[in-house]
């Protein structure tokens, strides 16, 4: 059986790099003596990773029960009702990122205004030091994943958070939605 | 080997690195909130609490189960919630100098259900619950007052006026 693991056994290869090394090997061998069959296999992280720039939901930006005609509620980017993101891939490659956020909650047909803040870090786990977004909505500053880098896997977390105004609006539950769009 | 497979990675993707994002990925977090039924008081008709005319040494009182008279709040909130219930009152002062001002002992009564004859005393300070079990839908408590007063023996004829306040709250 084939051994995708490094020579000191301490770097495992995602699923996708391993099928593509295995592919290098395959083409290198000589076709007219035949091939034996082989196996790998490919370790699962606790966010299955399925390709070189992977992106995870956290956590909803969560507002929580207020009353109607409350008026401005406001959630910190270091509070555990902020939204988040995981980004893991590669830090060989600087992250341009596009971040979409709602124009406002609605709940089908009444609408809360909604003024969006964002942030990322890209050293740690860590929301009160991250940088904030440069402007609410659209790209960021390309950024390397240097946060926990293991072997050439490396991460960044991104929060959504801001604040809400609540008038004489229907009860009931309002959503909106951030997308968050990676890439190399 | 670990070096061979940099090198071989390296190779792979320095083709694709003349196109523009080459690998794209996204995902999305939702934002919520849940809004619930603000807390009113309004006040019905009659508007006015309204002991009649009454001479000195005398007393008039209106029954908040029984009498036209007794005035009607309606508390509307969130189903099923407790409400806080407090209120004050000041004494009748005369529009036109007459003296001394009057006194009187506001008696109100209340029920989560439109109901006068059968609605209870509520007491500055108590804690009662608007109708129904569901959040997500409006419930009411109902108010009725009366009340009940002394003239002096040496009290002169005027109107007398006074003020009462009643403050509902969820906290």
């Amino acid at each position: 059986m084939l051994s995708l693991y490094g020579a000191g056994g301490a770097n495992k290869l995602p699923g996708g790099l391993a099928w593509l090394l295995l592919s290098l090997f395959l083409l290198s061998s000589h076709p007219a003596r035949g091939q034996s069959s082989v196996s790998a296999t490919a370790p699962v992280t606790e966010d299955l990773i399925n390709g070189l720039l992977n992106i995870f939901w956290v956590s909803d930006l969560d507002f929580g029960t207020v009353v109607q005609g409350v008026g401005a509620v406001t959630v910190e980017r270091t509070s555990p009702q902020a939204g988040k993101f995981r980004i893991i891939g590669w830090w060989l490659f600087p992250v341009q990122c596009t971040l979409t956020p709602p124009q406002n909650l609605s709940n089908g047909s009444a609408t809360i205004p909604y003024t969006p803040k964002a942030a990322y870090n890209n050293h740690s786990d860590d929301p009160a030091t991250a940088t904030e977004w440069q402007s609410p909505s659209g790209q960021q500053q390309p950024f390397y994943l240097t946060a926990n880098i293991d072997g050439l896997w490396g991460e960044a977390y991104v929060w959504v958070y801001g604040s809400i105004d609540v008038g004489n609006v229907p009860p009931g539950d309002y959503v909106g939605q951030y997308t968050l769009t990676v890439s190399y | 080997m670990k070096k061979l497979f940099f090198i071989a990675m390296l190779l792979v993707f320095a083709a694709s690195t003349s196109f523009a994002q080459w690998w794209t990925s996204s995902q999305t977090v939702n934002a919520t909130v849940r809004v619930l039924w603000a807390l009113t008081l309004t006040t019905g008709s009659p508007g006015t609490l309204n002991f009649g005319t009454i001479t000195k040494s005398d007393s008039a009182e209106v029954n908040p189960n029984t009498s036209n008279s007794a005035v009607p709040f309606t508390a509307d909130g969130i189903q099923g919630v407790p409400i806080h219930v407090t209120y004050s009152n000041t004494s009748l002062t005369g529009q036109h100098g007459g003296s001394p001002a009057i006194p009187w002992t506001p008696k109100l009564v209340g029920s989560n259900t439109n109901a006068q004859g059968s609605a209870t005393v509520v007491n500055s300070g108590d804690w009662v619950t608007l109708s129904g079990t569901f959040p997500g839908l409006n419930g009411k408590y109902y108010f009725w007052l009366g009340g009940k007063l002394y003239t002096d023996a040496n009290q002169a004829a005027d109107d007398y006026q006074g003020t009462f306040t009643l403050t509902v709250s969820y906290f």
